[in-house]
């Protein structure tokens, strides 16, 4: 029964997807093999299908035959929705292609890496290329939900979770990576938010069904990465003592002032960079200014050395 | 995946292309790209013989030869070209090339070819809500790739944060990985047999060096271990450091770690930076240490 459902649905694909017309139910019915019963049976059986082949993500075209019967409806996969178009890629895209989907061989983007480098290796055949990069991506823990998480993204279905000690369910709407650590884009009550995915605590589960929220019309990903993790630059003038500090002194300018010190103008993201930078470098560096910041830096040292 | 009709519907779709592009691949390589067992592949094959397009003469049908449990396809009917990429896989190979960009930062012939295949793709895929923000730009990358292929030495002037000293390293470069969206080479000293790991972004000059003597006896670099409590504003400690922790539990103060580190320069400097985040229960020197340190650079106020 299973081999006959998979021959009917390779048989309905191919037949849609080499006619230049759109195919009438009664057409496939009678010209595609695997379709055969009452026709009341046959109608159940392309509906399924129908449904199985748009879930895979297969686009079938509908429309209407006649203008004037818009019962009488015709079906058609178009090429350049199914398949790669091979001429749009040169044998150096190729491999590129290929260097990037090999990153992730070994993360838990491996399974959707490994589907791409069959298609990537389907267009011209197996890449060989002395440029290819064998270097990979070693994941941290928040890569294990990633699938799912980018599963109701995509399929607009809402997340539950707890996050920060609270119970939320929100309606997700894109995904982002900075600095190694995925983030999740969401809409939580009123406002739209964004989750650190590696402090997701415990299980989360997906909510009710696909579609089942619109998007904001206006929203874009890149505005709201943009504005929600927009922090002030802090600068800061330094001491550092000679020949220490080697990376400060490869980012920054430095300024002679004695034989023990030279001074330096630093700037980085945040606050927090900065302190943990400045210390870093243990009695190497002293902030000169900002007072509240060299207030600061000292009252944490205080309170770790009285801990 | 699941092999259910519809599944195994869209491999036998897959099988087509792939077997037309690499004519004369064996059923034990296609169940392994394809991640099932060779009789599975076989009996996708038997299956794809029966379809084709309506007609379904010979001429009609997928024609495939299958000899020895070696296949080529003769007529792929209108299956000649691999299907579109899932959304999925379209993310995977995006993010990958916003990274070799980052990678490449260097070579800006790469870099505008990488743009190129970026835009194609994009435009072929609009609104795929992933995206990848202030990817850090890496120098070297080809210098170290060459390496690593002609199996040579890499000289190095290497920026060590942790011992804060700059040194001129000859090593035998192993493999790069990226990770917290730094970039890594692993490579192996010549001199000890001890695998040690250099950020990329730490190498102040690099070129290539003679051919590598690889010693076949690898030495494993001591390490110490090392409990602290890293209290709830710290956590991103833990998380930037999760490959390293061998145990961790939830305690009233926070949490309690064990780490493994091999460089002790290293975990003194990041119990410092986080202060007064992390408190030292294991080794007691190392306590010691920590809060000697914290009072002297007090006295650096005074």
């Amino acid at each position: 029964m299973s081999d006959q459902k998979t021959e009917r649905l390779i048989n309905l694909t191919l037949a849609l997807l080499a006619s230049k017309r759109y195919l009438s139910k009664s057409e496939i019915f009678n010209t595609v093999a695997g379709y055969s019963g009452s026709a009341e049976s046959m109608e159940r059986m392309f509906e399924r299908d129908k449904d199985e082949l748009r879930n895979l993500g297969i686009q079938i075209e509908v429309r209407a035959l006649d203008p004037l019967f818009e019962d009488d409806q015709g079906y058609l996969i178009a090429s350049d929705t199914f398949q790669i178009n091979s001429d749009d890629f040169s044998n150096d895209d190729l491999v590129l292609l290929n260097m990037a989907a090999n990153l992730w061989s070994s993360s838990e983007l491996g399974e959707e890496a490994k589907t791409a480098l069959l298609k990537i290796h389907s267009i011209a055949g197996p890449i060989n290329n002395d440029q290819i990069f064998a270097g990979s991506i070693i994941d941290n823990q928040d890569a294990k939900i990633l699938t799912e998480i980018f599963d109701a993204v995509d399929n607009q279905i809402e997340l539950q979770f707890r996050y920060k000690g609270s119970q939320r369910q929100v309606k997700p709407y894109g995904l982002f990576t900075q600095n190694g650590f995925w983030y999740l884009a969401a809409q939580d009550d009123e406002a739209i938010k964004q989750f650190k995915l590696i402090r997701i605590q415990g299980d989360f589960a997906l909510v009710g069904s696909k579609n089942s929220f619109p998007k904001p019309e206006g929203f874009d990903l890149k505005a709201f990465i943009e504005t929600s993790s927009k922090a002030e630059e802090v600068t800061a003038q330094i001491l550092v003592r000679k020949n220490q500090a080697l990376s400060l002194r490869n980012q920054f300018a430095v300024t002679e002032i004695d034989d023990e010190w030279d001074q330096m103008q630093i700037v980085f993201h945040n606050q927090e960079e900065l302190i943990e930078r400045v210390l870093w470098y243990l009695d190497s560096v002293k902030v000169i200014s900002p007072s509240e910041l060299r207030d600061e830096v000292l009252k944490r040292l205080k309170a770790f050395a009285n801990g | 995946m699941v092999n259910s009709a519809s599944n195994r519907a869209l491999r036998a779709m897959d099988l087509i292309p792939y077997i037309l592009e690499n004519p004369g691949v064996s059923t034990t390589e296609l169940a392994q790209n394809f991640s099932v067992s060779v009789k599975q592949i076989e009996e996708d094959l038997s299956l794809i013989f029966m379809c084709g397009l309506p007609g379904y003469t010979p001429y009609d049908l997928i024609d495939l030869v299958f000899e020895d449990g070696i296949v080529s396809v003769i007529d792929p009917q209108v299956l000649s070209r691999p299907r579109k990429f899932s959304k999925a896989e379209h993310v995977a190979i995006v993010l990958g090339l916003e990274i070799l960009k980052s990678l490449i930062h260097d070579n800006p012939e790469y870099h505008v070819r990488i743009s190129r295949v970026l835009n194609k793709l994009n435009e072929s895929m609009p609104n795929v809500e992933v995206l990848m923000k202030n990817q850090e730009n890496f120098q070297y990358f080809d210098i170290i790739n060459r390496a690593i292929k002609m199996k040579h030495n890499l000289k190095i002037i290497y920026n060590s944060e942790s011992k804060d000293e700059q040194k001129a390293r000859s090593i035998i470069p192993l493999r790069i990985y990226l990770q917290n969206a730094q970039a890594y080479l692993l490579a192996l000293d010549p001199v000890s047999s001890i695998e040690k790991v250099f950020k990329i972004s730490n190498i102040s000059a690099c070129e290539i060096g003679d051919v590598s003597e690889v010693s076949s006896r690898m030495v494993e670099e001591e390490q110490i271990k090392v409990e602290i409590i890293v209290d709830e504003k710290h956590l991103i400690f833990l998380e930037r450091n999760s490959s390293i922790i061998v145990d961790q539990k939830l305690v009233p103060e926070g949490t309690k770690v064990t780490l493994k580190v091999r460089s002790t320069d290293w975990i003194k400097r990041a119990i410092i930076s986080n202060a007064p985040g992390i408190e030292v229960l294991s080794p007691p020197e190392l306590a010691t240490w920590a809060r000697e340190t914290a009072s002297k650079m007090i006295s650096l106020y005074a």
